[in-house]
């Protein structure tokens, strides 16, 4: 059942990605779903259930959009390790929220900027402002709202934060 | 950096699938599965767009308010000189077709067989802008086949044909640059994509605001005067090498739903770098 539940959100994941994202530009950046769906699992559902859910929507992805497997395992794969490590940085405040909102704006702007380089390496020639003000910048405030609403949602039905550390999870060696 | 190794065995067999899937899918082994995954999901995608289409279209709109009133008034002054110049066209036209007959010429157009398709789903990343339509190799669509929309503007690129289903890059795609001209001038350049707008570089000759610009057909990977846009600015000093001029295509890509392949074109070369 819970594998079931995991397919079915890799796959509306991807169908959002490419079927409701486009339509809502701001400032020229749209939504990264993927992104905001795995830290939200991660946060919600714990490492485990992204370590399975992944290579799915990858999978999904790559046949949605159409980009190769391996750029999407780039721009998505250090999500959950570097959330892990920042959940772990002392100084950052430790209000779910606020790690939530850290983490996601983090790889959100990890994920445009690999997939910007992909376009850069497959002929596109921005320049480096432009992929500042027109990718990243308007791309984090975009990830903020976006998490920070689904966060609320999550939080008033009253699923409880997980912690992103493997042994603290239960699924380590 | 503790952290990071207890995540390495997934991240090491992830990178491994990765390599897997690259490789099987640079043979093409992957395109049925994709194929399927694309028909089964395609009403899905299409019911979800279809959905969210009115309030994109609503708040587009809205944001576009200023532009469009702008464009309705100039349209609606165009709107007579066209009617002027079509009239007196369909003259020509016909005198043509008259001479053709008598003097017994056999003509044919390779590019004007057209194969219209629906848009299933639109593909935006950063700097990329790429569009999913409903036909594919079994209804004659190829690679490198010229996208239009259903007034005749180029709007992209055939860039994957699979079965059922095909892979459109827009021309606003930062990897797409086309051979342009200026209708009825000698001046030409290249017509790029930056991800969201279109501009006409390494422009050589007279740029003016107004001026319509089409396929040069230099290269061969487009047919020959195919409109793009128009110019709606030229920007730069006499010491620039080249201006910087500003493209405005017509069509509305974000709420465009049908598009002609022109299948009938083949490109003398057509290569997409991945």
């Amino acid at each position: 059942m819970r594998a079931l539940l995991l397919v079915l959100l890799a796959l509306a994941t991807a169908v959002a990605q490419v079927a409701v994202a486009p339509f809502f530009p701001v400032l020229g950046a749209v939504a990264e779903f993927p992104v905001v769906a795995l830290m939200l699992l991660a946060i919600f559902a714990g490492p485990h259930a992204v370590m399975i859910a992944f290579p799915i929507l990858v999978l999904f992805l790559g046949f949605s959009t159409n980009v190769e497997f391996e750029w999407l395992v780039l721009a998505y794969l250090p999500l959950l390790p570097c959330a892990a490590w920042i959940q772990r940085q002392r100084a950052i405040p430790q209000s779910p929220y606020a790690l939530v909102l850290v983490m996601g704006v983090a790889a959100g702007v990890w994920a445009r900027g690999a997939l910007s380089v992909v376009a850069v390496a497959s002929g596109a020639s921005p320049t480096f402002g432009a992929v500042i003000t027109d990718i990243l910048l308007p791309g984090m405030a975009f990830d903020a709202v976006v998490l920070s609403v689904l966060y609320a949602i999550c939080w008033y039905i009253g699923w409880p934060v997980r912690s992103l550390e493997l042994e603290d999870a239960g699924y380590g060696p | 950096m503790l952290i990071f190794s207890r995540y390495t065995y997934w991240a090491g067999a992830m990178v491994a699938l990765a390599v897997l899937l690259a490789v099987v899918g640079r043979a093409g082994l992957l395109d049925p599965v994709q194929d399927v995954f694309l028909r089964a999901t395609g009403p899905l995608e299409e019911g979800v767009s279809s959905a969210f289409r009115p309030v994109a279209n609503f708040f587009s709109n809205v944001r576009d308010l200023d532009r469009l009133e702008q464009e309705n008034r100039r349209l609606l002054s165009e709107n007579e000189s066209l009617r002027n110049e079509n009239a007196a066209l369909r003259g020509d036209s016909e005198r043509l077709r008259e001479i053709e007959e008598a003097l017994g010429y056999v003509g044919a157009d390779p590019t004007t067989e057209q194969l219209a398709a629906g848009v299933l789903s639109r593909i935006q990343g950063p700097l990329t802008r790429e569009l999913r339509i409903d036909r594919g190799t079994d209804h004659g669509v190829s690679e490198g086949n010229p996208v239009l929309s259903v007034r005749g503007t180029l709007i992209g690129t055939v860039i994957e044909a699979l079965p059922g289903s095909s892979f459109v890059r827009l021309l606003t795609d930062s990897r797409s640059s086309v051979a342009a001209q200026v209708r009825g001038s000698p001046a030409d350049g290249i017509a790029k994509g930056d991800g969201g707008a279109l501009s006409f570089a390494l422009v050589e000759g007279d740029v003016n605001i107004g001026d319509t610009v089409v396929t040069s057909g230099l290269g061969g990977t487009y047919p020959p005067d195919v409109r793009i846009g128009e110019v709606t600015a030229v920007l730069g000093d006499s010491q620039d090498p080249f201006p910087t001029v500003r493209l405005q295509t017509t069509v509305r890509i974000s709420t465009t739903r049908t598009v002609l392949v022109m299948i009938s074109f083949t490109p003398a070369r057509f290569e997409v770098e991945d």
